[in-house]
């Protein structure tokens, strides 16, 4: 019937065999029509859109923590710390201690890292990293822990590994110790 | 009621022609393919034939909506007169609006294929009898 239709209006298809011309028409121009015409459906679509409710629940969070984590302490935002006194490892860390993170820090202070570490920020640190660390990081890490324990002081940290997402840049120097506990879990129990 | 027949439209038969005739007017596919095939390589100087007849000799250079403005038939260059020359662009650009229009009528009453094979007549055919003529 479209033979027919356009073999009515224009004579000229007719000098042909069954009808070909008109095919040949269709064949050359109808996809690049449909494909026009379907690109402006959704268009309209799109301009006119059903109002959705926001979903929450799809949202992933950043941070995947799958250790408690105790938030129960109060954080102070308004108090200035002062860390340009040594800090001495060898005290226990306490994670439930106010944290602020509005005064700059100071990574000029030296930090003691021979005495072992207190095992209360553990469980912290016994998460799998989110980020993906291979084995060349681990190794730097064991350098600057050489370094470190050899007496050099204040050598860069690497800020990658979940410690960064947990301490945030204020604090440095309760994070270079947790990066170097961390790391040494971490190898001794997927690499070691 | 029946489908009114192509012999009532006044098809042309083929044996009215003769072989150079049916030759020039790219009676069958096969004619088009073999013509078009030897055309590969060849710059194109658009020779048109205008519904009045008159002959336009036009330089092919630009491209698309301005060859189309200027009245040259670039894709439909097998559909031809009697005499085989090619239609105009002007006569070009109407067969095409003619045929989106059927389409968009199919499209309109869900019709419309996603691609247009060369046997999807049938299925119109059918569409088009059911709802015309009976």
């Amino acid at each position: 019937m479209y033979r027919y239709n356009m073999a009515k209006e224009f004579p000229e298809l007719r000098l042909c065999e069954n009808g070909w011309k008109a095919d040949q028409i269709a064949t050359d121009n109808y996809s690049g029509w449909r494909g026009l015409r379907d690109g402006k459906d959704k268009v309209k679509k799109e301009s006119n859109p059903k109002q959705e409710s926001t979903d929450l629940s799809n949202i992933s969070p950043i941070i995947d923590a799958t250790a408690p984590i105790n938030m129960t302490a109060p954080i102070n935002v308004t108090a200035p710390t002062n860390v340009t006194a040594p800090i001495d490892a060898t005290a226990p860390i306490d994670a439930t201690a106010p944290i602020d993170v509005t005064a700059p820090t100071d990574m000029t202070a030296s930090i003691n890292t021979t005495a072992p570490l207190n095992a209360t920020v553990s469980p912290v640190h016994k998460r799998k990293p989110s980020l993906d660390i291979g084995q060349d990081t681990i190794k730097k890490a064991r350098v600057a822990d050489t370094i470190d324990v050899d007496g050099q002081e204040n050598e860069p940290v690497d800020n990658t590994g979940d410690c960064c997402f947990l301490f945030g840049q204020h604090a440095h120097a309760v994070h270079r110790q947790c990066q170097r506990e961390f790391y040494h879990e971490y190898t001794e129990e997927f690499y070691d | 009621m029946n489908t009114p027949s192509p012999e009532s439209l006044g098809w042309y038969d083929a044996t009215k022609f003769t072989a150079d005739k049916l030759r020039l007017m790219f009676w069958s596919r096969q004619m088009w393919a073999t013509h078009s095939q030897k055309q590969k390589g060849v710059t194109n100087i658009g020779t048109t034939t205008t519904e009045s007849g008159s002959e336009d000799e036009v330089v092919v250079a630009k491209k698309g909506k301005s060859r189309a403005a200027a009245g040259i038939n670039v894709t439909m260059l097998f559909v031809v007169n009697e005499a085989g020359k090619p239609i105009d662009g002007h006569r070009a650009t109407d067969i095409r609006d003619h045929a989106r229009s059927i389409w968009k009528q199919l499209l309109n009453n869900g019709m419309a294929p996603k691609k247009w094979k060369t046997d999807i007549s049938v299925e119109i055919n059918q569409y088009y009898r059911c709802v015309h003529y009976n």
